[in-house]
């Protein structure tokens, strides 16, 4: 019985006169040996591009000499100038000596249609005014797609010039619906590349979010700690090449219910994930790496409480690891900041940062230390505006339960 | 890859309309360009789905040249083969398990050998349908034509597991109803 075929464009007419040039070729097309010599020539013209992936290492920058005490010990509290009505999801970056940059999302609320991405300096004393860096016209100009919703930026200065901004955006329905995409300024966030899409789902590319720094990579590529949402949550590792694409990707084991991976380096093999826990448990969960971030071990769960909240994970110059994170297991209203001497096995009592009450929230936190030594924490404030706070290594003293 | 967009639109409209209206699904496929007010029909499905695979396009042009392969057209094992790979393959690539098949498509080493021995039993039983879709896959893989560096990209997207799902469907209900 003859099936309908696929409907055509082309009338029959048409068809016969395609076929009629391409008469001369008919018996080379028809050959039984063509197609497979044509496979074979596509499998030859595929091999460049199949050479294995070297042994990622970790790149570990020098050790720090002791800080000369240029900053009072205490704290500073500094306020980020908010031009919209809700704030949330600050990264921090060094851009040099005494200056960092921050970027966060804002708009009417999280998820409206008005969010951009802003972008702010500090000099050591006051933020620039913000500027809008990424907005959804200018995601949908470069990207060639629409774009209904963005969030979490995460800024990263490679130390030589280059600023790297990652954000997730949306094209339809919620955050587990979410696409990476990368931006670069080669003027400390003055002036953007055109936004790229990283490929890194099979089903229209939907769930790859990111919260956390990479860590960079001996072959000038990155790792990049980011993780999924949809059906499952999940951390995942990207590895990227030194152009920004994509070379390999990995699921951290038994760590389902788990996300947001913040990661921190020890040498240039092993390397500490820690993980916000979306799970009954309400505890951080933890991952380590022995070899560059090629296997990770399965999560377990560590002592830190977590109310599935944002953490920030810094390795301090003196080797030793600071934690921002909301030390509880319900509600974000505190926020604190807990030392580990011994690579994440134990931790200092958390020392409040802020202390709400009701539904205030102060949460997502990030952490930086500067080139000057100063350790800087930036995280959201009531969901209102972004609150700084810089210290120097000395004021952790206070810290106490360090050993 | 925006014209890719293009490609799909058009091949739904010339689905739907009557043969003597077919030169309008290219006009709508065009259309499907402009910018309603900032954003077009192909950015918004673009944003919706992302790019077909090179194997999806391959099969619409070849549909809409009027040489839709009969493997796909009448035959039913063709869409159930491709149609099983997706099933199994999108949840385990979606979080079902620790096992991701997905990242085999970076460095695709193991999938290109994969392919290759049904690739040289397509030969051998002279279905060169195959042969051809995969070699231009690999080819256009190779040169960086799609967006994304995942070679399963390249090979397959899931509307072409959906199309391949109802094509498995209603050609092997017609085959079981008027066997040949």
């Amino acid at each position: 019985m003859k099936m309908p075929s696929l409907p055509t464009l082309l009338t029959p007419r048409q068809i016969e006169e395609i076929r009629r040039h391409l008469l001369p070729l008919l018996p080379l097309a028809e050959s039984r040996w063509v197609p497979l010599v044509a496979f074979v020539l596509a499998l030859l013209f595929c091999l460049p591009w199949l050479r294995p992936l070297t042994p990622s290492r970790f790149v570990i920058a020098a050790p720090m000499e002791a800080l000369p005490l240029h900053k009072p010990v205490q704290l500073e509290r500094h306020a980020i100038p908010n031009p919209a009505a809700s704030a949330h999801s600050v990264s921090l970056a060094n851009l040099g000596p005494a200056r960092i940059g921050a970027a966060w999302f804002a708009g009417t609320k999280e998820g409206a249609a008005d969010v951009s991405i802003f972008f702010s300096t500090y000099n050591g004393h006051d933020w620039s005014v913000p500027q809008a860096i990424m907005t959804r016209p200018k995601i949908e100009g470069d990207t060639q797609r629409l774009v209904r919703k963005l969030g979490n930026p995460v800024l990263w200065s490679d130390g030589e010039g280059t600023l790297h901004l990652w954000f997730v955006s949306v094209s339809y329905g919620g955050w587990a619906g979410s696409a990476l995409n990368h931006a670069t300024s080669k003027d400390g966030g003055l002036t953007w590349s055109k936004v790229r899409r990283l490929v890194t789902s099979p089903f229209w590319n939907i769930s790859t979010l990111i919260r956390n720094p990479p860590l960079p990579l001996t072959d000038g590529g990155l790792a990049l700690p980011v993780y999924h949402e949809f059906i499952a949550k999940r951390p995942e590792w990207l590895r990227l090449d030194s152009h920004g694409q994509v070379d390999d990707k990995d699921r951290i084991p038994a760590a389902s219910r788990s996300l947001q991976p913040a990661v921190v380096a020890a040498n240039s093999q092993q390397a500490l994930m820690l993980l916000r826990d979306a799970s009954p448990t309400h505890r951080i969960r933890l991952s380590r790496s022995e070899d560059g971030g090629q296997h990770w071990s399965a999560a377990s769960t560590s002592e830190l409480p977590n109310p599935d909240a944002g953490i920030a994970l810094l390795r301090l110059a003196d080797g030793r690891l600071l934690l921002a994170y909301n030390p509880q297991e319900a509600n974000r209203t505190q926020l604190a900041l807990s030392l580990s001497r011994d690579e994440g096995q134990s931790w200092s009592a958390p020392y409040l940062i802020e202390n709400g009450s009701g539904q205030e929230e102060f949460s997502y936190p990030s952490l930086i230390q500067d080139e000057q030594g100063t350790i800087h924490l930036a995280y959201t404030w009531k969901r209102e505006r972004i609150a700084h706070l810089s210290f120097h290594p000395d004021w952790l003293k206070q810290l106490r339960g360090i050993h | 890859m925006l014209l890719a967009q293009v490609l799909l639109v058009t091949a739904v409209f010339a689905w739907l309309l009557p043969k003597r209206f077919h030169a309008l699904a290219a006009v709508a496929g065009l259309l499907s360009l402009i910018p309603v007010p900032e954003v077009s029909l192909a950015m918004a499905l673009r944003g919706l789905w992302g790019d077909p695979s090179i194997t999806t396009l391959q099969l619409l042009a070849l549909g809409l040249m009027g040489r839709s392969p009969i493997a796909f057209a009448s035959g039913w094992r063709a869409p159930l083969l491709l149609a099983l790979i997706g099933t199994i393959f999108y949840p385990l690539a979606l979080g079902l398990g620790d096992f991701d098949p997905y990242r085999l498509g970076y460095q695709p080493w193991l999938l290109i050998a994969a392919m290759a021995l049904p690739a040289l039993v397509f030969w051998w039983r002279g279905q060169h349908l195959w042969l051809w879709l995969l070699t231009i896959d690999l080819l256009a893989w190779a040169a960086g034509l799609p967006e994304s560096p995942n070679l399963w990209d390249t090979l397959l997207d899931p509307l072409l597991v959906l199309a391949c799902l109802f094509l498995a469907a209603r050609n092997g209900w017609r085959t079981y109803k008027h066997p040949s």
